[in-house]
């Protein structure tokens, strides 16, 4: 259960990243597939950690990247589900490339007014 | 509604805390190791049956990971080493942090090594850096030869792994070759050290370490030398 752990980092890096007056209204983050990260445990550690804060019902984005594969045999690259695909020139030589990545790409965020404008009337300067 | 990109590595706060724990290990020279294993694959008598072997001709500190209990800590430190225990509670890694405050405890500069035992696990101490030199993951024969398949990521991101317990290979079912031809496809580069703890055959997992301190070491001083 190590996304609890992300989950409480990517909270840090939204609040980080997310300006004064905007409400952030989803976060898109890309996994590779070394970080064993399961998509529901993280769902559910997201919600977790957002629970009763200002980011509670933050949608979390996840795109899950597949294996990339390289074929030491005929030098093909392709991605797949599955690390242990051999090629399709028949050589089982096939080493995964990467897939470190964990990275929050972006946030969606709304614009929200200011408290202290809300409601206020602008104000007339007498001219000097 | 508008975008704003961001493109950060969600565990950078880890990987920042964990350079600097580097950089503390690196400037006193000392060579790390994170250890990271099934529970019962034999890590903490692994490092009971390491200290016996080099405890006379270095000093070794020992960061032990666990949810619960010092006993693993007590049976480290009955073999001469010194020991900073930290229990994680529910959590099931070590983090750069946690380490952090560990290393206040340890005098740096009197180690030539420390081994961070981390929580036995094979999936979640993967990913978190803690400022080590070396990932050692470490299998059993027990375990079964499909346990390389089924843990990429540990395999993919060790330096070297080992694979305990050979002394019951004839009582349990494992194919050692398909276990190697797994490890070998996920990360062709990496050593593969085969042992029996219990029957004290340590030499090749000696000898690496060993080499490691003193390159370590050597690099310290040249980096102590330069103007």
């Amino acid at each position: 259960m190590h996304e609890l752990s992300i989950a409480r980092s990517l909270l840090g890096l939204v609040k980080e990243n997310t300006p004064e007056h905007a409400k952030v209204r989803s976060v898109l983050v890309r996994v590779g597939p070394l970080q064993a990260i399961e998509p529901g445990a993280m769902q559910l550690a997201w919600h977790a950690v957002t629970d009763d804060s200002p980011l509670d019902g933050v949608e979390l984005s996840l795109t899950l990247v597949p294996w990339e594969l390289h074929c030491s045999a005929c030098d093909r690259r392709w991605t797949s589900e599955n690390w242990s695909d051999p090629c399709q020139c028949g050589s089982c030589r096939v080493d995964p490339i990467g897939g470190h990545e964990l990275t929050l790409l972006s946030l969606d965020i709304e614009e929200i007014e200011p408290e202290e404008s809300k409601g206020s009337q602008p104000v007339m300067r007498k001219p000097a | 509604m508008s975008e704003i990109r961001v493109v950060q590595n969600l565990l950078k706060h880890n990987d920042e805390i964990a350079a600097m724990n580097r950089q503390r290990l690196h400037d006193a020279g000392v060579f790390c190791i994170d250890l990271i294993g099934s529970p019962g694959c034999g890590k903490t008598s692994l490092l009971e049956a390491t200290m016996r072997r080099l405890n006379q001709r270095m000093n070794i500190g020992v960061i032990a990971g666990d949810l619960a209990t010092d006993r693993d800590a007590q049976r480290i430190q009955a073999c001469g080493a010194k020991v900073v225990q930290i229990n994680t509670g529910k959590g099931c890694h070590l983090d750069a942090n946690q380490v952090r405050h560990a290393l206040d405890g340890i005098e740096l500069e009197s180690l030539d090594l420390l081994i961070i035992e981390n929580v036995g696990n094979l999936i979640c101490p993967v990913g978190f850096d803690l400022g080590q030199d070396a990932k050692v993951g470490m299998f059993s024969v027990c375990e079964g030869d499909d346990k390389a398949a089924k843990h990429p990521h540990l395999v993919c991101a060790a330096d070297v792994l080992l694979l305990n317990k050979t002394d019951l290979h004839k009582h349990v079912r494992f194919n050692r070759e398909v276990f190697i031809k797994d490890m070998r496809t996920l990360n062709p580069a990496v050593e593969l050290i085969e042992l029996s703890v219990v029957q004290g055959n340590l030499d090749r997992w000696i000898s690496w370490l060993t080499s490691k301190i003193q390159a370590a070491r050597s690099n310290n001083t040249a980096v102590a030398i330069m103007p």
